[in-house]
């Protein structure tokens, strides 16, 4: 995470894959036989944290045997800084950067690792075929490269049309595997982050999906999704890059010698997070779409609850006004919740630290597994040409709040989007 | 206890399979369904998986509308 990708050639090299089967020239103009393409670049700006900057391409291609094959091309920079995991404190707090290289003191405010700086490279391909009148089957494989990580994905799926094609099934397999390399090694959880104990070598993780959908046509206006998805993730699941804060009876930062680490500066009483290495998820998913006579309301609901303790719910609703000339104006709103995981802890004690170690706990103060609420609200503003061509602008304003100080976050989502046909 | 559970989601899907074969449309009163807008997951283009993107790497959640997975490192 520490520098910026040295990944050109992976990048040319998905790049010249991915033209190579794109270039082709499309034998038919007509919207048919063509290639739909959908671009887009998202612009994510957290105050005073991170901004990143993301293209998207996505190719798509009905063949005449109903087949489809998606093509998809992602690219992602990041920059700015992450919250390091402390505790916000009056009194000052000293940290070693992820490399090893240097310190860095923090008071009054949220501690943050300002060296973030990525970009990620990911490509999917997905391509699905009939192979009788009411079943689909589908297949994909999709490929994520960052400085730190690297993911390996294949997914497996079958579609069954029912009920005169008003009901689909949808059955789904996937699988994952993701190698994390973090800058610096990988620390050993519940030392002293001053101590620099770390291990050479890469981590892993493996998880495995199911999936079980069911789309269902209600009437001539309305259509219903309700899906079901298990997820088991078993590997390496800690933040290489976060710490707690080990404080005394007043909440303040303790010193790293009192335990017998290395001394380097004031409040550097600050330990490596652990997470478990294991977590599996539960999510529910229900999606509704409601055309009236022109505009269209879509609302989806998520429930989800996972091993590590945590259960969340997300409501997402979009209504678009639909104009004659082909504009449309779409406002969006999204609220999240989620409860925290058994393990966070906005900071420990002398005690705690010392149970932990003991039992080899684990332990996080990261506050995206605390309690948390979020808000995004926005809208999306678009014309669709006579010949299928689509222009759109979307802003959304995301706010996050919980526990601690680091969770007050507020970023600005902004998408510029152009859908063509060659 | 676990295969009584099991009993009751198998009747439940039975059930809710059987229902819903009263529900739905003839294939020529398909014109709003048709439409881009009205198929979940395709409507809103990009923006899911950018959403998905986002709130993945902020919120503990993953999953639901899709697989869930391990995405990327996102710290």
């Amino acid at each position: 995470m520490k520098k910026t990708l040295d990944g050109k050639k992976i990048g040319a090299g998905l790049a010249a894959a991915t033209c190579s089967l794109l270039g082709q020239p499309a034998l038919a103009q007509d919207a048919a036989d063509a290639w739909q393409f959908d671009s887009a670049v998202l612009y994510y700006s957290e105050q005073d944290r991170v901004t990143a900057v993301e293209p998207v391409v996505r190719g798509k291609k009905q063949f005449q045997d109903e087949s489809e094959l998606e093509l998809k091309l992602t690219l992602d920079t990041l920059t700015g800084a992450s919250h390091n995991g402390a505790i916000t404190s009056d009194k000052p707090q000293t940290f070693t950067s992820p490399s090893g290289g240097s310190t860095y003191e923090v008071t009054n405010e949220v501690p943050l690792d300002d060296a973030f700086k990525d970009t990620r490279v990911a490509a999917n391909v997905q391509y699905t075929r009939p192979f009788s009148r009411t079943l689909r089957w589908t297949g994909g494989l999709n490929f994520s490269n960052e400085y730190d990580f690297t993911s390996l994905g294949l997914n497996a799926g079958l579609l069954w049309d029912l009920n005169n094609k008003n009901t689909t099934l949808t059955f789904g397999l996937a699988h994952e595997s993701d190698t994390i390399d973090p800058v610096g090694g990988a620390p050993e959880g519940l030392t002293f982050q001053s101590d620099e104990v770390k291990t050479d070598g890469s981590e892993d993780r493996s998880i495995n999906d199911f999936l079980f959908g069911v789309t269902q046509v209600i009437n001539h206006r309305w259509i219903m999704q309700f899906n079901y998805n298990l997820s088991v993730s078993d590997g390496y699941h800690t933040d290489p890059y976060k710490v707690v804060t080990v404080v005394d009876a007043n909440g303040d930062p303790l010193e790293a010698e009192g335990f017998g680490a290395t001394n380097i500066g004031p409040g550097d009483a600050q330990i490596f997070e652990l997470r478990p290495d294991s977590r599996t998820r539960n999510a529910l998913y229900w999606e509704n779409r409601y055309h009236f006579n022109r505009d269209v309301l879509a609302v989806g609901y998520r429930f989800m609850s996972d091993d590590w303790g945590i259960t969340s719910h997300t409501l997402d609703v979009r209504y678009r006004f639909q104009f004659a000339n082909g504009w449309y104006l779409q406002p969006h709103v999204r609220w999240y919740e989620q409860s925290e995981a058994d393990f966070y802890k906005e900071s420990i004690t002398t005690s705690e630290l010392t149970a932990l170690q003991s039992a080899q706990d684990d332990v996080s103060a990261d506050y995206r597994l605390g309690n948390l609420t979020d808000t995004t609200y926005g809208f999306k503003v678009g014309k669709q040409w006579a010949n299928n061509q689509q222009l759109s602008l979307r802003v959304e304003s995301f706010t996050q709040s919980g526990d601690s100080d680091a969770s007050e976050l507020d970023a600005l989502i902004t998408q510029v989007g152009y859908t063509f046909y060659w | 206890m676990k295969r009584r559970m099991g009993f009751v989601v198998a009747l439940t899907v039975l059930g809710a399979l059987t229902g819903c074969q009263n529900l739905g449309v003839q294939p020529w009163e398909r014109d709003l369904l048709a439409k881009p807008v009205m198929t979940p997951g395709a409507a809103d283009g990009l923006d899911d998986a950018l959403d998905d993107h986002i709130y993945f790497s902020k919120e503990a959640s993953s999953g639901g509308r899709g697989f869930g997975g391990g995405g990327c490192g996102c710290n």
